[in-house]
């Protein structure tokens, strides 16, 4: 079983500490995967649409899976977030250092 | 009941999609930026947010206030609908620097409109949903449109979900291949071309799944309040609603016109320049409004000012009738705007002052905007428009000196009273001249009459009807003269013979008796003469011997 249960973490911000929020739809294949990577980046606020489609409004969610920092620079990536080296890059400092939670090793595909 | 097709929002677009948009399906606005779908989209919302009923927009390229201060400028409270919740705006706006890494899915938009549209719980058959610029969607997230894919999957999701949907789109190909060929039920084309250097809006309805609709281009306009349509009749009688004649107010015309006109009829004045086409419809306003009828005089040509001065010198004064408001002048230049804005905004017009009588002088000014066969059927369609709002419509056609005194409109069937004013020409003046063409429903006079000009209002006279000809003008006051001054002749002699009848007679006895007399004269001399000469001749005959006898004795 997937641990994608999803956070109702409707609303305001980074109430939950994590800098980052993953937008989902559902938990298809391609939304398992980006909730995978996502979490090798560090701690992740998950928000399935369907369920808080009031959040998605709020963040004028246009696709899923879209990653968002909560924090400036509020860099939004849309996609499975398959190149993850790619994905640190756009988010920037301090997620573009690889040290952290990348030990799965999982490459890109 | 299942309501197969919903109000457009937009006057005229009803009549001809045969009802409106197909209700629980997609329909398609495709056209080029600036060509109207914007709006043809927030009338349509607009529309439903009047009934009532939950109304999404959602957009792609504008922002969502723009979109409500476009409906509040077309005069909906679309601020008091946000307020209540009647309308919900979706922001499909793509946010910049968003980068794409990897596989994604645009179903969230259709989430988030489904949750917009969603009344406790459930999206109300009634609701409505617009997404403007649609196309835009599919170029969100890079320039080369890879999400194009994605959103004919959300079109087909939309489709699926039998929600009443209006999409705009702008004409692109991509537009044309995905959406017009696969995902949408209906599509209309909106265009814009320019012609004689005015802008003309055309609209096509080029696929429509399972309603008939017209298949024309249909000309359209945008004014303040939003897109209009005026599509041409289906030919339906359903204006005649004649009821009772109306006076013109002069009595001479009421006979001419046998009773007067009848109300919402449809009255033409034609006549070359200079027949006193405008004085007849100055005597009409002044007639129609002194009848207690309102009266809207759209003049194409002279000013307001003019017109009241030119009235005021034949004797019209309608003074009084604009100061109680009955009548109104209304002003277009016919280089304003297009013919079919014309006609759009002359039937607002009349929707909006509700007059009793639209008097439009004159319409053949329209002609040099288009060809006389456009003129033509928008004078048909203004006539149809008057008709079936039950107002009477007089207009006046300028016929050209070389057009021998033939309309070139043919709108004789559409027409319920014709007159013509002609110029006559008798010896060395002209003369004007009215005849009654035709007349629907009226016994109206077959003869041609005089019209003339006076300090005192138009007068209707009888021509001069001697000597098995009709004679106009001076000449008929010569000939008339003449013939009053011949009979005065004749009385006279006649009056002398009947005296000589009388007095001969008598003066003749006079004579003979004189003649006797005379006669008797003479024969009295002559008697007395013979006596006179016998007296002399015998005292001769005695002296004689008298004498003898004194000397013969011996």
């Amino acid at each position: 079983m997937s641990d994608a249960a999803p956070i109702a973490g409707s609303g305001g911000g980074a109430g939950l500490g994590a800098g980052l929020r993953l937008f989902v739809l559902g938990q298809t294949e391609t939304m398992r995967r980006a909730i995978q990577n996502a979490r090798r980046l560090g701690p992740v606020d998950v928000v399935d649409v369907r369920d808080d489609p009031a959040a998605a409004e709020l963040a004028r969610v246009l696709a899923t899976p879209t990653l968002m920092r909560t924090d400036d620079p509020r860099v939004r990536i849309v996609g499975d977030l398959r190149d993850l080296d790619a994905v640190r890059g756009h988010l920037g400092p301090p997620y573009d250092d690889p040290s952290d939670a990348s030990a799965t090793g999982h490459g890109n595909g | 009941m299942r309501l197969t097709q919903v109000g457009t929002g937009v006057p005229g677009l009803d009549n001809v999609l045969s009802g409106g948009y197909l209700a629980g399906c997609p329909t398609l606005l495709m056209g080029q930026p600036g060509c109207g779908k914007t709006l043809l989209l927030l009338q349509f919302l607009a529309e439903g947010a009047r009934n009532g009923e939950r109304v999404v927009c959602a957009t792609c390229s504008e922002a969502p206030e723009r979109l409500i201060g476009y409906m509040v400028a077309l005069g909906h409270p679309a601020d008091d609908w946000v307020r209540d919740g009647l309308l919900k705006m979706v922001d499909l706006r793509p946010e910049p620097g968003e980068v794409v890494v990897g596989a994604l899915d645009l179903e969230v938009v259709k989430v988030r409109l489904d949750a917009a549209l969603a009344v406790g719980g459930a999206i109300p058959p009634g609701a409505r949903l617009g997404i403007d610029d649609l196309n835009r969607l599919a170029y969100a997230f890079d320039a080369d449109g890879a999400a194009g894919p994605q959103t004919l999957g959300l079109l087909r999701l939309l489709r699926e979900s039998g929600i009443t949907t209006v999409i705009s789109a702008a004409d692109v190909p991509a537009t044309r291949v995905t959406m017009v060929d696969y995902a949408v039920d209906a599509v209309i084309e909106l265009r814009q071309t320019v012609e004689a250097r005015l802008m003309t809006r055309t609209l096509r309805v080029t696929k429509m799944r399972g309603a008939g609709h017209g298949t024309n281009e249909y000309p359209f306009m945008i004014d303040e309040a939003g897109p209009t349509l005026m599509p041409p009749t289906q030919g339906q009688g359903h204006h005649r609603s004649r009821d009772g004649m109306v006076s013109t107010g002069h009595g001479r015309l009421d006979e001419l016109l046998g009773g007067g006109l009848y109300k919402g009829a449809s009255l033409l004045v034609s006549g070359s320049s200079g027949t006193g086409k405008t004085t007849l419809l100055g005597q009409l306003a002044h007639g129609l409004s002194e009848g207690g009828a309102s009266v809207v005089y759209l003049t194409l040509e002279q000013d307001e000012s003019e017109l009241i001065h030119d009235f005021a010198g034949c004797g019209i004064d309608l003074a009084p009738h604009l100061a109680s408001d009955r009548l109104r002048f209304r002003r277009a230049r016919s280089v304003d705007c297009s013919l079919e804005e014309h006609l759009i905004r002359i039937t607002r017009m009349v929707e909006r002052e509700q007059p009793d009588a639209l008097i439009v002088d004159a319409i053949t000014s329209l002609a040099d905007l288009d060809s006389l066969m456009a003129v033509k059927s928008m004078v048909l369609r203004l006539i149809d428009a008057c008709k079936s709002r039950g107002v009477m419509i007089v207009m006046s056609e300028l016929l050209s000196d070389a057009s021998d005194m033939v309309s070139s409109l043919g709108l004789s069937s559409m027409l319920d009273t014709w007159v013509r004013l002609e110029l006559a020409r008798e010896s060395s003046e002209y003369v004007r001249l009215i005849r009654i063409l035709k007349g629907r429903g009226a016994r109206t006079s077959q003869q041609i009459k005089e019209f003339q000009i006076t300090g005192d209002g138009i007068r209707i006279e009888d021509p001069y009807v001697g000597a098995g000809t009709f004679v106009f003008g001076t000449a008929k006051v010569i000939r008339e003269d003449q013939e009053r001054r011949e009979k005065a002749n004749m009385t006279a002699r006649l009056s002398r013979l009947r005296r000589d009848l009388e007095v001969l007679p008598g003066s003749f006895d006079a004579k003979v008796n004189e003649i006797v007399i005379e006669r008797d004269k003479a024969l009295e001399a002559i008697r007395e003469e013979i006596e006179s000469l016998q007296t002399r001749i015998s005292d001769m005959d005695q002296g004689e011997a008298t004498v003898s006898a004194a000397r013969g004795g011996h």
